[in-house]
């Protein structure tokens, strides 16, 4: 670094420079955005299939694939992920622990809470997406994904209302749109960035 | 040009980087903040000491795998002095 005096507009680009390196340091590199974006979008449309087909009785088993992600997630977290710098300080770690938490819930509610939530339990699991999806957006600043999160939040609400039969896709669309499409900009952004 | 109005202690590359990194990140360790800053062990100890001095971080340190591991952590008076430097900054440019 530099010890020459900065005039003021030198010190306000060098700090828009490091807290941008900062924003990429603290939000992995996109990956498991991606990864559970492709998971639950591809959930969400084999679902929608199942349920407008004759094997109607088996529409939540492509639910079944969200417990290889979990693990491969706790896996890739704990020792594939490419910079581990993100989870060493308070905003790495806030959105780590919003998402296991969230996530774990909406596994939970997924798998035990059906029988009590039935046609109500897209709407909440798109709501705690919806949660986790502002928190990250307002602790990277990054405002699209703040939007997309009240977006998400927003198709929660309007979901309770939907037909069983059409929450999937309505969960399939949040899902690409809030967390798979996002990701995969991330992880093109790390790949030039690096 | 003089800018004296500009906080000395926050004015200066390195410092002012170390300082941005940690308004985002909140606290960081050592290695984390030579990667992103690009400078010498033995600079950045010194410009962390200003910095702690002025009472803008605090620097712990601790044992992790027979490894001496230095934490660095932004204080209220840090982000305070922090924010005041970028309205004076905005002053200058406007």
């Amino acid at each position: 670094m530099n010890s020459k005096s900065m005039s003021p507009q030198e010190s306000l680009e060098l700090i828009g420079q490091i807290i941008e390196e900062a924003r990429c340091r603290i939000s992995e590199n996109g990956f498991l955005f991606f990864l559970w974006g492709a998971i639950l979008a591809f959930c969400g449309i084999a679902q929608f299939a199942l349920l407008h087909s004759p094997w109607k009785a088996y529409n939540y088993y492509p639910y079944l694939l969200t417990i290889p992600g979990f693990l491969y997630s706790w896996y890739y977290s704990v020792k594939k992920a490419p910079s581990r710098n993100w989870k060493a300080n308070i905003v790495g770690k806030t959105i780590s622990w919003t998402w296991i938490v969230l996530g774990s819930n909406m596994m939970l509610l997924g798998f035990f809470y059906y029988s009590v939530l039935k046609n109500t339990l897209i709407p909440y699991l798109l709501l705690l997406t919806a949660i986790g999806v502002i928190v990250t957006g307002l602790l990277l600043a990054k405002r699209e994904l703040f939007y997309l999160g009240l977006a998400v939040n927003g198709i929660a609400l309007l979901s309770f209302f939907a037909p069983l039969t059409y929450q999937p896709l309505l969960m399939a669309v949040s899902y690409i749109f809030a967390l798979l499409i996002p990701g995969w900009k991330s992880m093109q952004y790390a790949k030039h960035s690096s | 040009m003089n800018y004296k109005e500009l906080n000395p202690i926050l004015h200066a590359p390195l410092r002012l980087a170390i300082m941005s990194f940690l308004m985002t990140t909140g606290s960081s360790d050592f290695n984390t903040i030579r990667e992103v800053t690009k400078a010498s062990a033995g600079n950045l100890s010194v410009q962390l000491r200003k910095l702690e001095s002025a009472g803008y971080i605090r620097i712990h340190k601790s044992f992790k795998n027979n490894y001496t591991h230095t934490t660095v952590e932004l204080t209220k008076k840090g982000i305070d002095a922090f924010e005041s430097y970028v309205k004076t900054l905005k002053k200058y440019i406007e």
